[in-house]
């Protein structure tokens, strides 16, 4: 079937079979910073923004996103740069498979919460696991990130 | 020092974030076959007979390959030293199928679909044979897990496949019966640690093709690039010379790719179609057939006089490797090594036991790698007997932990496989570690316990714990330094980068060594083909062994710049001084820049280049040490617990990159406490791993972690690159026993077997209520 | 997963026409579970331009789509407040925002799940559900109900009074399912007391229920009496998240903090 996506504000039309996972279209169209680590929508690795809000690629099926508007990382470049900067600063990064999707979800947070406090942001990123880090240093980045006003 | 010990963000943090490229899977070929192997339903059986003919006569399917198509060549899946202290008890394929999820087949298909669909369309006939799934009872059963008689041991580990042995070791000092026998108090007590997995967030995957020079490349999320490649060849017997394995980045290790995964299923079925191929583990086939923590039940006896003087240590301890002996002996040994040194001033010391097969998942490295089971059982076991002396658990360490300058006669006798190598601790800040942590944690105010709201206590408690960096005489790392035109630098390394921060520490110390900053040192890591060797990221020997390879290439290349400074400006050697940017010959005053030096070098006068390439192995393992604290509140009407407060105070000698040397220990910390806490392992009563998905098996989120506190201790080692030992395990091994002592200090509940579940000390709370009617 | 057809229906009619031709045949939600559950489906029938995903508020109810994601209910302000926000605490209770983002409420309902936080909660408020053939059906009705009957859900209808209420999820990391969860209201006077996840799907504990609301005077002993009479009426059992014997005692222990907590909101 033939989806038209509008991926990082490209409109790209691709064919599709009726039971493939957004996760693998933008694999195929080769946004390769969306990866996959559980495929069954529990680690929030393969997050990506549809329509600004974040949701587990993994498990969306591509033909219902017929004209939608999907955000990847590469999207979002000069977000995703800032905050990698405040996670260099607190050594918050460490295999960064889950960081391409942790910067989705705390951009789409930026947006949807004013000010929030830690409890909030650790809610917020729940969903996106991480095995490296122990979080701490995450927060204490995102914390820097938020109130980084340059 | 300017680079080193400073904040230094990492180098690949950015480009990471932005999504760019990296990960194995990144580089797969667009058209590669994918491989899908088909595992086994039974715990234990012989297979029969395949029927792969529909499957064969679907379109896509390329290849289907199954034990008839290799021959019988055992080998090892560890990613060790060569010769391996593992059993030899691998093949690639085999007729006999030893746990739920072992490899049975597999198929190569142009796409998922087809393979998946092939996979359905083949019948495989099994004989169901009996398994074994208690480790208890594994040891002499009448069933045996490997009858093959081609298996074998590399030199002697204990190997006994008709008692289903895969390794066994003793070692005593003095006297232990004797010991105990004199003493005024003596505990016993069993401990049981259960298979954690590691669930790095990247899955298993591997892709291959040949290139145009016709050789076999693989891009691999390895842990061991160059004990890959070995292993692929000798375990296909395809020359090693045209193989060439490449490690990109690598999403989480903690010791799981430490071994072969689909490596060499996947050169197999490239040798065999010409084509590129794929195969990438499922998050199930992650859970079910890679590895996980050895299980371990340890049997203590600790003996000490009422003054707490602790006189003899008695540890046996039962190892369940699963169906295969990948790291079997040495996760066992270290259990011992790694861990009973802390109490060096003891009279004697057993240390013995046997890891047997089972029919489970086999059990391979993590972080930790022993060392967390057995200090798991020891710190438990110093609290219960400080419990029964009416001593100070705090008190009773400092009397008779180890101190710097000390040593201890483990050292020399156990080693990794082999004997050990004997040490001093010529640094050894545990009790520095201790007393801070106590300020930090409060322990004075707080300690054992306090009520702080109806029918919830708070309780502290904590544990001391060592490490190693690296295995002496065996951990081998090299590095090569390029210089280049305008004046910055190569540095190339076999070390092995899977997210801890190596090619950033890497960098930093070339950096420090040549002065520069390290934007001018431009990483490369673990290409088979293009980097020097390295045995890779494991036993904590990165920043100790290839940093001090890092180190010594640097000073050499810096003794190169100085010498053709000195040619460039006609001076003596002598008389340069170099200060990473200017060559400075004061006394004639002269000078050139280093950028000069190089773009002459390469362009204008005597033209050559230049690149050093050094190695270094360790003589000795300086063991960092750590004093954790827990501080955890329990429900005494649920037994839930929450872990509100950890203290970490660590000496890993100086930290090349605090940030990134923190973040180990946190990340280290938490994975600890959930292996304390929440990974609960479980099998059917048939042996079917039921926690097979992040949904079952249930590692730590966000919102449980504690508030965090960690510090370094000021701590100097003369033997590592600028002063440094490692840091990459040690954080894991103190969480069991803190949070375990802290949960009994809190409500008197002492829980023996991990993870500690609130129906446990739900339990245990009921029986000292019955018990104190 | 194999899909054979993706259809957009004409009209409702014509949807549950389809999902009756074959049992292989299936509506879809935010399809999160059926991810997860399904391997192959024949016929995936769209609803998203037939069922809305608006949350509309009157004086007497609050008026929720079948396709209104999760996370819309949890951050609406009325969801927010009624109750003490009960129905939005046991969503932030689900896995993280992104699922949130996805999961319906549709989905939640006809997949009647046992271990399901959000139907405790609308348990405790009894909302009213709008099905396409069935019409109007009250929610309690529905989950005792064994049949299967395959009928398309087009909304919920949550009743706005004035009442207190309890949420409470006990399970063994964040993202993980409950071992057990319950959901206490105190709505014109009258408790509500569910249990869910036991590991059997969301109930009311009636005789509990009527216990505590035919008493005089609520004390300790008779907050107890209620917790037990909880453990009595329902059934629990074990999987491997919990034993029967350690639900029963979360049960009886939350039971009575969460009846306390009520009372203290209410006064
Ligand atoms: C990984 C994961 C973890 C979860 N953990 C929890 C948890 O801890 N607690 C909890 O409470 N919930 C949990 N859930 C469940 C979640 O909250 C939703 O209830 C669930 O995902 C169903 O919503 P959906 O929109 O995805 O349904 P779908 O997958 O779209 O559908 C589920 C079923 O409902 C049917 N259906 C959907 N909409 C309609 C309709 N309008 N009319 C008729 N039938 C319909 C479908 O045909 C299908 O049979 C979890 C879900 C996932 C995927
Ligand atoms: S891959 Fe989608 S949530 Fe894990
Ligand atoms: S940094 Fe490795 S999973 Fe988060």
């Amino acid at each position: 079937m033939l989806v038209n996506l509008i991926v990082n504000g490209q409109p790209r039309s691709i064919e599709v079979a009726k039971g493939e996972f957004l996760l693998d279209t933008l694999r195929h169209l080769d946004y390769l910073s969306v990866r996959r680590g559980c495929d069954s929508s529990s680690c929030g690795v393969c997050t990506v923004l549809v329509n600004g809000k974040p949701t587990p690629s993994c498990s969306l099926l591509t033909v219902r996103l017929d004209q939608q508007e999907i955000t990847t990382v590469e999207g979002i470049a000069k977000e995703a740069e800032k905050l990698a900067t405040h996670f260099g600063h607190e050594g918050a990064d460490q295999c960064g498979y889950c960081n391409p999707s942790m910067a989705l979800t705390v951009y789409a947070m930026k947006k949807e919460l004013k000010k929030p406090t830690l409890e909030q942001i650790k809610a917020y990123l729940v969903g996106n696991l991480c095995r490296c880090t122990g979080y701490q240093a995450q927060h204490i980045a995102i914390l820097h990130y938020l109130e980084d006003q340059s | 020092m300017k680079v080193v010990n400073q904040l230094t963000p990492s180098i690949d943090g950015k480009g990471l974030m932005m999504g760019r490229h990296g990960y194995t899977d990144d580089f797969a070929d667009k058209n590669a076959l994918i491989i899908k192997v088909m595992r086994s339903p039974h715990p234990y059986a012989r297979i029969v007979s395949i029927d792969d003919a529909e499957a064969k006569k679907l379109p896509g399917v390329e290849l289907i390959l199954s034990y008839k198509d290799f021959e019988r060549r055992p080998f090892t899946r560890a990613g060790q030293g060569y010769p391996e202290p593992s059993p030899h008890d691998k093949f690639v394929f085999d007729e006999y199928v030893r746990y739920i999820g072992d490899e049975v087949l597999c198929v190569a298909a142009v796409d998922e679909a087809t393979a998946n669909k092939a996979l359905k369309y083949i019948k495989v006939e099994y004989e169901i044979l009996t398994p074994i799934l208690d480790f208890e009872t594994a040891k002499q059963h009448s069933v045996i897990i490997h009858p093959e008689p081609e298996i074998h041991e590399m030199f002697p580990i204990g190997f006994k496949p008709l008692e289903n042995v895969a390794a066994s070791y003793h070692m005593h000092i003095g006297d232990v019966e004797k010991s105990i026998s004199d003493s005024e108090v003596v505990i016993k007590e069993s401990f049981y640690t259960q298979a954690q997995a590691h669930s790095m967030m990247e899955p298993h995957t591997v892709n291959s093709r040949f290139d145009y020079q016709n050789r076999l490349v693989l891009y691999s999320s390895t842990q061991t690039p160059f004990h890959v490649r070995r292993i692929i060849s000798q375990a296909l017997q395809f020359p090693l010379s045209r193989i060439r394995v490449i490690k990109p980045r690598v999403g989480g290790g903690f010791g799981g790719k430490q071994a072969i995964h689909g490596e060499i299923i996947c050169s197999a079925v490239s040798i065999r179609t010409g084509k590129a191929a794929k195969l990438t583990y499922t998050r199930k086939e992650v859970y079910e057939s890679s590895y996980t923590r050895h299980p371990m039940r340890l049997d203590i006896t600790l003996a000490a006089m009422k003054d707490g003087t602790l006189k003899a240590i008695d540890c046996y301890v039962l190892s369940d490797t699963g169906a295969y002996g990948e790291h079997a002996l040495t996760v066992f040994m270290v259990a011992g090594s790694k861990v009973l040194p802390l109490y060096n001033k003891v009279d004697s010391v057993r240390f013995y036991g046997d890891v047997v097969y089972t029919n489970h998942t086999p059990a391979g490295a993590f972080r930790g790698y022993g060392a967390i089971q057995g200090n798991y059982a020891l710190e438990s076991a110093v609290d219960i007997l400080c419990q029964k002396l009416g001593m100070d658990p705090i008190l009773f360490r400092q009397k008779n932990m180890i101190k710097e300058g000390e040593t201890s006669p483990i050292f020399s006798i156990m080693g990794e496989g082999t004997e050990g190598t004997a040490m001093n601790m010529d640094t050894c800040k545990l009790d520095y570690c201790v007393k801070r942590g106590m300020e930090l944690i409060h322990w004075n105010q707080k300690y054992p316990r306090t009520q702080t709201k109806k029918d919830i206590v708070e309780g502290l408690g904590m544990a001391i714990a060592m490490q190693g960096s690296g295995i002496p005489y065996i951990d081998m790392g090299a590095a090569t330094i390029k210089l280049n035109d305008d004046g910055f630098y190569n540095l190339l390394v076999g070390a092995t980068e899977i997210g801890q921060g190596s090619d950033t520490i890497l960098a930093q110390i070339a950096a420090e060594a040549l002065m520069t900053s390290v934007d001018k040192v431009i990483v490369y890591s673990s290409d088979s083909d293009l980097t020097p060797f390295d045995v890779g990221a494991y036993a904590s020997s990165t920043t100790f062994v290839s940093g001090n390879a890092v180190l010594k290439a640097a000073e050499t290349m810096k003794h190169q710049l100085i010498i053709e400074s000195a040619k460039a400006l006609g001076s003596e050697f002598k008389d340069i001084e170099f200060d990473g940017e200017i060559f400075n010959d004061s006394k004639h005053q002269k000078q050139i820049s280093l950028k000069d030096l190089s773009n002459r070098l390469y362009y204008n006068h005597d033209q050559k280049q230049l690149m050093v390439t050094e190695s270094y192995v360790g003589h000795k393992s300086p063991p960092p040490f750590m004093a954790g604290f827990a501080d955890v509140s329990v429900d005494l009407l649920t037994g839930e617990v929450k872990v509100n407060h950890y203290v970490s105070v660590v000496d890993c000698g100086v930290t090349i990159n605090p940030k990134l040397a923190q973040g180990q220990v946190e990340g280290a910390i938490i994975q600890g406490m959930g292996m304390t806490l929440y990974e609960d392992v479980i099998y059917t009563k048939t042996g079917k791993l039921i926690t097979n998905d992040f949904m079952s098996y249930r590692i730590p989120t966000r919102m449980e972690i504690p508030s965090m506190t960690t510090e370094f201790a000021e701590s100097y080692e003369e033997s590592g690159p600028f002063g440094a030992k490692s840091v990459g395990e040690i954080g894991i091994d103190t969480p069991p026993a803190a949070i375990s002592n802290a949960i009994y200090n809190a409500c008197g509940v002492r829980i023996t077997s991990l993870p500690i579940t609130p129906e446990k000390i739900l339990k245990g709370l009921k029986k000292l209520k019955e018990h104190s009617i | 997963m194999d899909v054979l057809h993706y259809v957009l229906p004409n009209s409702l009619a014509e949807a549950y026409q389809l999902l009756h031709e074959d049992l292989n045949n299936h509506v879809i939600g935010g399809g999160v579970w059926m991810k997860n559950t399904l391997k192959s489906i024949n016929t995936l029938i769209e609803l998203k331009h037939l069922i809305g995903e608006k949350i509309e508020v009157t004086h007497e109810v609050i008026k929720i789509d079948a396709n209104c994601p999760l996370r819309q209910l949890e951050i609406h302000p009325v969801i927010k407040d009624l109750y003490d926000g009960i129905i939005s605490q046991s969503i932030e209770k689900i896995m993280g925002v992104s699922i949130r983002n996805v999961a319906t409420i549709g989905g939640t309902v006809v997949g009647k799940y046992a271990f399901s936080d959000l139907l405790a909660a609308l348990l405790a408020v009894d909302v009213t559900l709008v099905f396409f053939k069935q019409g109007r059906m009250e929610l309690s009705k529905y989950l005792e109900s064994h049949e299967k009957n395959r009928d398309i859900l087009i909304s919920i209808e949550i009743p706005i009074k004035k009442g207190t209420g309890y949420f409470h999820k006990v399970s063994t990391t964040h993202l993980d399912f409950a071992i057990l969860n319950l959901a206490i209201t105190q709505i014109d006077h009258q408790f509500r007391i569910v249990i869910g996840a036991r590991p059997g799907i969301a109930s009311c504990a009636n005789q509990a229920m009527e216990l505590i609301n035919h008493a005089k005077e609520i004390d300790d002993t008779l907050i107890n009496e209620v917790a037990e009479c909880c453990v009595k009426e329902l059934s629990f059992g074990s999987n491997f998240r919990g034993s029967e014997e350690y639900r029963m005692t979360l049960a009886k222990v939350y039971v009575a903090r969460g009846l306390w907590e009520v009372i203290h909101h209410a006064s």
